[in-house]
């Protein structure tokens, strides 16, 4: 998937564990690592709002575009 | 809202439990009929000594439709008891659904064999007559099965879909 989620960068900025974070916005551990590890299909605005809140950063922080073929 | 579902749920486990048991007498009675099939050949072969002949032939044909129609009924118990346990819409369901529709499918080749076997060697069975009605409603099933499968099959991705959506 062209979509790359920086959600483990993000929290290792603001040094924050998962299940901290989902005891914050109130989102099931298992949830959050399935849009951890990028196995998630779409994300609900709802949960990028809480997500953006709780780490306080920007949408762009959490998810980035990338060329299907681009090496890492 | 959640109560509605609730009675939902309930009535839809009472379907079932009246569906199984509906299919339980189904296959008791298919497998009876199977049974009885072979002293029954025996007797119209006694009866009608000219087409005795025919007896294993058609005796084997029937019981082909007979074993396949059972293997689709004995299949849609996997499916009730996914209905059950609320996993309709998973791959298994899909995968019984579309065994059970090739199984009606297949039920026409046979039927088709026994056709042409009978008016080779009667003249005006009145056999076949049952046969065609046995081939549209086998068709009919297989395409029924074939478009339930379909929609369980569209369902389990939309559930997937929903599923990964955080």
């Amino acid at each position: 998937m062209s979509i790359i989620v920086n959600l483990d960068v993000m929290l290792a900025k603001r040094k924050m564990t998962l299940t901290e974070l989902s005891e914050q916005i109130d989102l099931s551990l298992n949830n959050l690592s399935v849009l951890k590890t990028g196995k998630a299909r779409a994300i609900r605005f709802s949960t990028l709002e809480k997500i953006c809140e709780v780490l306080e950063c920007q949408p762009g922080d959490i998810l980035e575009y990338r060329i299907a073929n681009q090496p890492d | 809202m959640q109560n509605h579902l609730i009675k939902t749920n309930r009535f839809s486990k009472v379907l079932i439990g009246f569906l199984s048991l509906g299919m339980l007498g189904i296959v008791l009675i298919t497998m009876l009929i199977s049974y009885n099939l072979i002293f029954f050949s025996h007797e119209v072969a006694k009866e009608n000594p000219e087409v005795a002949y025919m007896r294993i032939p058609v005796l084997i044909i029937s019981e082909l439709i007979i074993g396949l129609f059972l293997i689709a009924c004995i299949l849609s118990f996997g499916v009730l008891f996914n209905y059950w346990k609320n996993r309709i819409f998973s791959k298994s369901s899909v995968v019984l659904l579309r065994i059970m529709s090739l199984c009606f499918a297949l039920i026409i080749i046979p039927c088709v064999v026994l056709i042409i076997y009978t008016m080779q060697n009667v003249d005006g069975s009145i056999t076949n007559l049952w046969v065609n009605f046995g081939i549209v409603i086998s068709f009919v099933a297989a395409c029924i099965f074939a478009l339930i499968s379909n929609l369980v099959e569209q369902g389990l991705k939309y559930k997937e879909e929903n599923e990964l959506t955080i």
